[in-house]
């Protein structure tokens, strides 16, 4: 790993909440990522960043169980994993807020929330009966928790704004006591105050002891809200940085290929 | 600031009527408005036609509907979960000579058993190739059922299935106060399947893979299970019409039900649920079903050529659907 910042010894005793561990995947002859190695401590919020077609997107499908890796090994919690689809990766804490959300827009908040993990009275197969009076307290208690505001459980996905729609898909990741939470480009599609709500939510969720991986294209978002950087190019990580030792300049430096 | 789906239940009984008379969704407000239609010429016509209003017509309204409403029933759901089938017809033809056949030798209970698993059957191979496959609907359901078509009229010659042993009859027959078997029935179906889709967790899931397929999986639920689940109780309502068919004809018959997905499918979008999948309710089916039924009743107390039937139909589905595309685009 050219220049990276080593982390300190302290740290190392620390189990990361995910490793990768030389992670390589081809489509075909095009080698889309290769030798990716990454980890994320505690609390942490590691921001990937690079130019497009870099391979982030890519790494995030295979940590996030939605494909699997051509080579190299995951570690979740210290131990070696393997993903066959994305509840392997939800049943091992780690959840992903999609680009495009993944809600179904013409249900309510509360399905959305509780969609796949339905509270029921009683477990029956698809036949048990939803218990809604207790997944509505759930929701309330949670959305309140982490800041999400929207006018009420019962209002359907589609009248939200864009910032609400970002709220109840992160809610809905957070809900589960993950460990570790996937964002892509969680603010791309934002207005200025609706991306002040969501980096709200973020910091709450960190403060609540979850680790955050961060794709994001916007810098000010990535120095404002990460405590390291991995910097993509052309399918490999090209750097490693704290993000209190870089700067932007730095960052977009290596982006571009003008560094390392 | 309410604007829930026509599944979405309600905090307080006055919001819940301030909702039901003016919903935010467009495909709710076609639903209210073809209620709204429907009762009043119900009410028009029982004021100024007397044979309309006699008890045995309105019974015998209901026992029209019934039969092809119980299919309606069955189609909303497979419209809810973004598809539909076009093999309902041809399931309940074959599904009702194959209860009549069996019946000859085995009795009609049996009868009925083999007629309800093999509309299973057809329907979860229906579910199996829109799920698994990733066949289109139209083309995997119209293929199923040129399929089916072509077997059942090999295998019985184009011929009915008689004589039947009397009980058909007696089932045909059979009413509590004026409400016929297949009325009865078609009220089970209808508060069974309200009961699945509002209250159980796979109701919840065939709302959000009609919405979002590819979201849906990627929280955990096995879409491909939802779908074949779906379509398969499509094809037992369309085997439970066969039975009633067969029971109220007193034969097997194997021209039967070539109408029926399309009726099925006009009921459900005059009903107020549109094509495109994640919203409706079997109130949709309910209301459409009736609609259909009261407006060719009337027709023919009027006199009016029974083939103008298919062209109103048309003029209602096209008005609903005109209806909730114009909401949808001017609110865009
Ligand atoms: N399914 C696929 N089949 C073939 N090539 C693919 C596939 N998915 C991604 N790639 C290729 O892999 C490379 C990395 O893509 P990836 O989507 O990971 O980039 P990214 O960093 O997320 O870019 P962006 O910022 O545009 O989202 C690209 O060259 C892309 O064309
Ligand atoms: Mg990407």
């Amino acid at each position: 790993m050219t220049q990276g910042h080593t982390l300190n010894k302290a740290s190392q005793a620390i189990v990361p909440v995910a490793e990768t561990i030389g992670i390589t995947k081809r489509y075909g002859g095009i080698v889309a990522l290769s030798d990716a190695n990454l980890k994320i401590l505690p609390r942490e919020v590691v921001a990937i960043v690079g130019d497009n077609g870099a391979g982030k997107s890519t790494f995030v499908k295979i940590l996030s169980g939605a494909q699997a890796a051509t080579e190299g090994s995951l570690k979740v919690g210290g131990r070696d994993i393997t993903f066959h689809r994305p509840s392997d990766a939800r049943d091992a804490g780690i959840e992903t807020v999609y680009q495009d959300l993944s809600l179904a827009e013409d249900l309510d908040v509360l399905s959305n929330l509780f969609m796949g993990r339905e509270e029921c009275y009683f477990n029956f197969g698809g036949l048990s009966v939803l218990n809604r009076p207790k997944m509505i307290r759930r929701a309330k208690q949670l959305l309140g928790e982490i800041g999400v505001n929207v006018p009420g459980v019962h209002d359907t996905v589609k009248g939200l704004s864009g910032g609400q729609r970002q709220g109840v898909a992160i809610a809905r990741a957070a809900g589960w006591g993950s460990q570790l939470i996937i964002m892509d480009e969680p603010t791309a599609a934002l207005g200025v105050q609706e991306t002040a709500h969501v980096h709200e939510i973020i910091r709450t969720l960190q403060s609540r002891g979850v680790a955050v991986l961060l794709v994001s294209h916007n810098m000010k978002q990535v120095m404002e809200l990460s405590t390291r950087v991995y910097v993509f190019r052309r399918g490999r990580i090209v750097a490693e940085l704290t993000t209190a030792q870089t700067s932007t300049d730095e960052i977009i430096g290596y982006i571009t290929g003008a560094r390392g | 600031m309410n604007a829930p789906s026509v599944a979405s239940t309600h905090h307080t009984p006055w919001q819940g009527l301030g909702t039901f008379l003016l919903p935010k969704n467009p495909a709710a407000v076609v639903q209210r408005i073809m209620l709204f239609l429907l009762v009043t010429s119900v009410i028009i016509l029982c004021i100024v036609n007397p044979t309309f209003r006699n008890p045995s017509n309105l019974l015998n309204i209901v026992q029209q509907a019934s039969m092809i409403g119980v299919v309606a029933c069955g189609m909303q759901l497979m419209i809810i979960s973004g598809g539909f089938d076009l093999s309902v017809g041809a399931n309940a033809a074959a599904s009702g000579c194959l209860a009549a056949a069996v019946s000859l030798s085995f009795g009609v209970p049996a009868g009925i058993i083999a007629a309800l698993c093999l509309g299973t059957l057809i329907g979860a191979s229906n579910g199996v190739m829109v799920a698994k496959a990733g066949i289109n609907p139209f083309v995997a359901t119209f293929g199923l059922q040129a399929i089916i078509i072509g077997a059942l009229q090999a295998l019985t010659q184009g011929r009915p299935i008689a004589p039947l042993p009397k009980e058909w009859r007696e089932l045909g027959f059979f009413n509590i106060g004026g409400l016929t078997f297949s009325s009865i029935v078609f009220i089970a179906v209808v508060t069974l399947l309200t009961l699945m889709l509002r209250h159980t967790q796979f109701g919840q899931h065939i709302y959000a893979v009609g919405s979002n397929k590819v979201g849906t999986s990627r929280a955990g639920v096995n879409v491909d299970r939802v779908l074949i689940a779906t379509y398969a109780i499509g094809g037992l309502t369309a085997a439970i019409a066969g039975v009633l068919l067969t029971s109220i004809a007193g034969v097997g018959s194997p021209q039967a039900g070539t109408t029926w997905a399309l009726l099925a499918i006009a009921a459900v979008v005059i009903g107020g649920t549109p094509l495109t999948g994640g919203v409706g309710g079997i109130s949709s089916a309910v209301i459409g079903i009736f609609g259909l039924t009261v407006l060719s009743n009337a027709m023919t107390l009027y006199s009016i050529s029974a083939f103008w039937q298919p062209a109103f139909m048309g003029a209602s589905v096209l008005l609903a659907v005109g209806y909730e595309a114009l909401r949808r685009t001017r609110r865009a």
